[in-house]
Parts: structure tokens; sequence; C-alpha cells
């Protein structure tokens, strides 16, 4: 799914509490007020903040090393079920891990991924994207065409193949997720930049002879950004999922290094004797995803102008 | 509308010529794509072997040609895993089951997502509104690998009620296109609700209201009519999305569709066959692509193509 769909139409419900009233208080004031009022983004930002906290300081926070298998421990049930072991509250997997200590790692890849490929696709899609609305005609149909092209590929299935031809790994799986995903990110750039390069400051700028990479990297683009820090917003919880879709299907990151994706995997095969080996990553995916898709929501409300405050 | 035709019609073939070029390009990403073919403890003879029957010792240029004019014909070669048989052939055996969990998902996602997205507009701001949102919220957050693993857990190890894999009857579907359903609930229950809320400001529907018409009739037979058109055209590229979508679903549940022959392709490293299936899916997303835009103006007498 395109990112920019992820979380399109869901306006209404996170504005409902946004105080839209204009106000004699600066747009920051306005901005933060409007966050501590709307509930649900301020509720998505914690999340986000507590993951990104988990990734930073990981090797403080985690119980154990996650990759350590006690394999007289394997399996233990997590805390509240009968059998559990005290020092590990969530359980451990099949070869005796913790896993609160391989979720705790896990979110390190999936922020990692879920940012680098985000900003990655945003680099590609609002070069191409300005360049294509800027200049128009040849320029744009080649990158229309382009955009026509990737758009039908199915994502997973491409991803998957060109990940299995170049080999797995954490560099391979950006790459491919970043470059993968450039195209709604280019077309909102694109239609943006068309319809700013014949508004009156740009002729003005070109009149007194401003050259096309000034016109462009001064006056069209810090007009756009807003649109590309929303799609951002929704590319990184998108990518999340699909860095977890490919580990999952063992063709992502290595298996040595702790993942949702592969801890998802994992526990496939043991979803009678070790339900919570599943049971934990896929619930930090849809966690950490919901945060970032609520707080994106809030996001695309205040900066991009289409559904802004003042609306 | 034959502008419009003729350069619709020539956008999409140009997107297909753009497909097959990539379809041809992705397997030379490495350089030599029949290192990647074979097993690594492959002898140098197997190598020149099969380099030799792909007609890859052949320039580029020519492998190129020769790809495209057999890819015209839908002749991606022959599978190295199922010796001797057509790649586009397995594709196209593969297809039906493909093509049945795509309509069973897409059938549960408008049954469950019209009322729901309906609702949510009618009742708008109310515990219904907050419950359907937050389905749908919730529904687009949850990884589809993660909810097929729930599923099995649940009703297949531990009620037994219907099988965890393959495809044997209505029951071994059911699993499946549920899982391939719930994203599309989500995302579908939000476009049903903001675009009934749109329509629901619109100066006919105060008409139909000053009528004195029942709310149901104002909501159903007024609203949704209108409301139903951006939805039936996103309901409609959904298929396309769904034949690539489905793979991990398919995966997940040994569905013998096109999705899992692909991965277990990919596994095996069958290159033939992941080319055909990718260049089929991307064909079947312009067709249906074409097929809703040319649609979309028969369907909605306010908008002529021009």
């Amino acid at each position: 799914m395109p990112a920019h769909e992820a979380g399109a139409l869901g306006t209404e419900m996170n504005t409902k509490g946004q105080d839209r009233r204009p106000s004699g208080s600066t747009p920051l004031r306005r901005v933060m007020g409007s966050l501590i009022r709307a509930r649900t983004p301020l509720l998505g930002l914690v999340v986000l903040l507590s993951v990104i906290f988990l990734t930073v300081f990981a090797p403080v926070i985690a119980p154990h090393n996650p990759n350590s298998q006690e394999l007289e421990l394997r399996l233990k049930p997590p805390f509240w079920v009968e059998g559990t072991v005290t020092a590990y509250p969530l359980g451990t997997d099949q070869l005796g891990r913790d896993i609160l200590s391989r979720l705790i790692y896990g979110a390190r890849i999936s922020m990692l991924v879920g940012f680098m490929t985000a900003g990655l696709s945003g680099l590609v899609g609002l070069t191409l994207g300005l360049l294509a609305g800027y200049y128009g005609r040849l320029v744009d149909g080649i990158i229309s065409r382009i955009i026509d092209v990737q758009l039908a590929f199915p994502f997973v299935l491409l991803a998957l193949s060109i990940v299995a031809i170049l080999g797995g790994g954490l560099l391979n799986v950006i790459l491919v997720l970043g470059i993968g995903g450039w195209m709604s990110f280019a077309r909102i750039v694109r239609a943006d930049a068309q319809g700013l390069s014949i508004r009156e400051f740009v002729q003005a700028a070109r009149c007194l002879g401003g050259s096309d990479w000034r016109i462009i990297t001064r006056h069209i683009l810090p007009n756009v950004l807003a649109p590309v820090i929303v799609i951002g917003s929704f590319a990184v919880s998108t990518n999340i999922i699909y860095e977890a879709a490919l580990t999952f299907l063992g063709v992502g990151v290595s298996p040595k290094i702790p993942t949702w994706g592969s801890m998802l995997a994992d526990g496939r095969d043991y979803l009678s004797a070790g339900w919570w080996i599943a049971t934990w990553p896929g619930l930090a995916i849809m966690v950490c995803v919901l945060g970032i898709n609520l707080f994106g929501d809030w996001l695309r409300d205040v900066l991009d102008p289409r559904y802004g405050l003042e609306r | 509308m034959v502008r419009y035709l003729a350069n619709r019609l020539f956008r999409s073939a140009m997107a297909i010529v753009g497909i097959l070029i990539v379809v041809f390009f992705i397997l030379h990403l490495t350089g030599d794509p029949v290192r990647l073919m074979l097993p690594p403890q492959a002898s140098e003879e197997d190598y020149v072997a099969m380099k030799k029957a792909l007609g890859m010792d052949k320039p580029l240029g020519e492998q190129f040609l020769h790809y495209m004019l057999g890819a015209l014909h839908g002749d991606f070669g022959k599978s190295l895993r199922f010796r001797g048989q057509s790649a586009m052939e397995l594709v196209t055996e593969r297809f039906p089951a493909t093509l049945q969990l795509a309509f069973a998902a897409l059938v549960i996602s408008v049954v469950l997502s019209v009322p729901l997205g309906l609702i949510a507009a009618v009742k708008r701001y109310s515990i219904w509104d907050n419950l359907a949102m937050s389905i749908a919220l919730v529904g687009q957050a949850m990884p589809n690998f993660w909810l097929a693993l729930l599923l099995i857990s649940v009703f297949a190890v531990k009620l037994r009620w219907l099988p965890s894999s393959g495809r044997s009857g209505v029951h071994s579907l059911i699993l499946p296109a549920v899982t391939l359903a719930l994203f599309m609930v989500a995302r579908t229950t939000r476009l049903v609700r903001s675009s009934m809320l749109e329509v629901l400001g619109e100066d006919y529907i105060r008409t139909a209201r000053g009528k004195g018409l029942h709310e149901w009739a104002v909501n159903v037979r007024h609203a949704l009519r209108n409301a139903a058109l951006p939805v039936v055209t996103v309901i409609g590229l959904d298929l396309g999305t769904l034949m690539g979508g489905a793979v991990v679903t398919e995966t997940v549940f040994a569905w013998p569709g096109i999705g899992f022959l692909a991965v277990g392709s990919i596994y095996v490293r069958d290159f033939p066959v992941v080319q055909a299936v990718v260049f089929f899916t991307a064909l079947f997303f312009v067709v249906i692509n074409l097929a809703v835009d040319l649609l979309y103006g028969v369907l909605d007498p306010r908008i002529r193509l021009t």
C-alpha cells in the first residue's frame, strides 16, 4: 500500500478534539496545544518516543543478552502463566532466549529500517517530484512513466525477489525498501511543485534572474516539505511492517540479529507449545505502527495546508 | 473520449514495456544470473551447460531481444524446479487459487466495511463511530502475517475448527480470506466514512430529508449510492493490489496460489518462475487499473472523459 494512504482518511476522528479557532498565541503554542488536547496523537507520540528510548538504551534496559541461550529454560511461559521463571517476565523462546530482551533489541532494527527507508524514499521522491513538477514536459513524462511502472509492481513480491537476488542483510533491506517506496513522495511533490512553479513569487524570482537550482531549492522546496514529512511518517510505519514481512519470510535481516520479524518466524513453529513467542513481537509491531499512524494523522492535520488547523 | 482512451491505452502499453524491462534486469542485478540459479556446490561444467541452455552465453543485447520476443508471447522460459514445465504455465495454473482467495477477501471486506463506515458516518462522534474507527486503526497497524498466526493458533490449533493450511474446500478458504480482508476492511471503512460525510452535507440530502423521507432511505438510497463511487474505484484497484499482497498470506497458509509459488521459487532460486509471477501480477494490476479508469466515466455521468 502506498505510504501516504496509510492514514489518509481518518481526519475527522483525530481532529475532532482539536481547537481550530484562531487565537493570539504563537503557531508553536497552538500546535502544541492541539497535540495535548487531541489526546490520541499524544498517545501515539508517547509510544513512538518510548520505542526510540528503548532503541537508544537497549543495552542498559534489556535484562539479558538477546542471543544468550539457556536450553534448560526453553519455552518458559510469560509471568502470569504457571511454570514461568521470574527472571524472564515475557517468557523464553525455543532456544531459551529472553523474549523481553529480544523485543527491546528488535525495536532497534525496526526503528532503524523504518526511519532510514523513509528518509531514502523521501529523498528520491522529493528530488524526482521536484524535477518533474518544475520542468514538466519530457522530464515529467519520463518520471511519471517510471512511477506508473513501479506502482504496478506488487511491492512485497518485488522486494522479496530483489532481496533474494542481492542477498539478505540489513543494508540490502534498507536499500530495497527505501528505493521501492519513493513514488508516493514523488507524486505529491510533483503535483505541488507544478502548482507552485506558476505562482507569482516563482515567476518574480525567475524575472529577477534566479537560476533553476535557486528557484527550486529556495522557493519551491520549502513549500513542499510539509506533505513530505507527513508521507514520511506513514512510510516509517509501513516499512516497519515490510521489513518484518521480509524477515518473517526468511529473506530479510540475518537471523542472527534479533528482529520482530524473525521472532515471529520463530514462533510460527511453536504456536501450540509456545504461543507467546509469536504473540509479543506481533503486538510490538502493532503498537509501534499504531503509535506512528496516530501521530502521523495529527501531523498531517497540522502540517498539510489541505487539512490545516485553520481549515 | 477517443483521445483519452488512446492516451490511456498508450500509457498502459508503456507501463507493460517498462515492467518487462524491469523484470529482465532484476535478474541481472548481480551481473551473473546463472551463478544465482545454481547451487553453490555446482561444478564449472554445470555452470557452462546451464549458461548455454538458458541462452545466457550470448551478449546482453541479444539476450534482451530474445527475452522480449519470448515475453510478448508469455514465454519466460522453463521452470528449474518443475522440470520442463513452462514458467508462465505454472503461473496460470495457480492463478485461479489466488483469484479465489482475493475475491473471498474482497467480499468479506465489502460486507464488513460498508456497514461499519456507514454507521460511523451517520452516527458521527458516537460510540459506534469511535468503535468503527478504532477497528480501522488497529486493522491497519496489524501485520497480516501476525494475524494469520493468531487465527491459526486459535481456530486451527486450539479449537480445531478450521484447517491451518492447504486448499481443500470452503473451510480452508476462511482463515486466509479473513487475514487478507482485514487490512482492506480497515482502509475501506475509513473511505466509506469519509465519502459518506462528504455526501451527507450536500443539498440533495437536505432536500431528501425535507421531503420527509425516512432516515434509512436518505442514508442508503441517496447518500450511500452517491458515496459509493470512490469506494467502488478503490475496491476495484484493491483487487489488483490483493494479487501481490497475497504473497505473505498464501505462504503462511500454504495456499497454492501464485504468491506461494513465487516464494517457493525464490527459496530454490527458480528465477524464470519468479519473473513470470512478477510480470503476471504487474500486468494484472495495469489491466485492472485501466478498466477502473475507463469505468469511472461510465459509472458517474458527472464525469465525462475529455
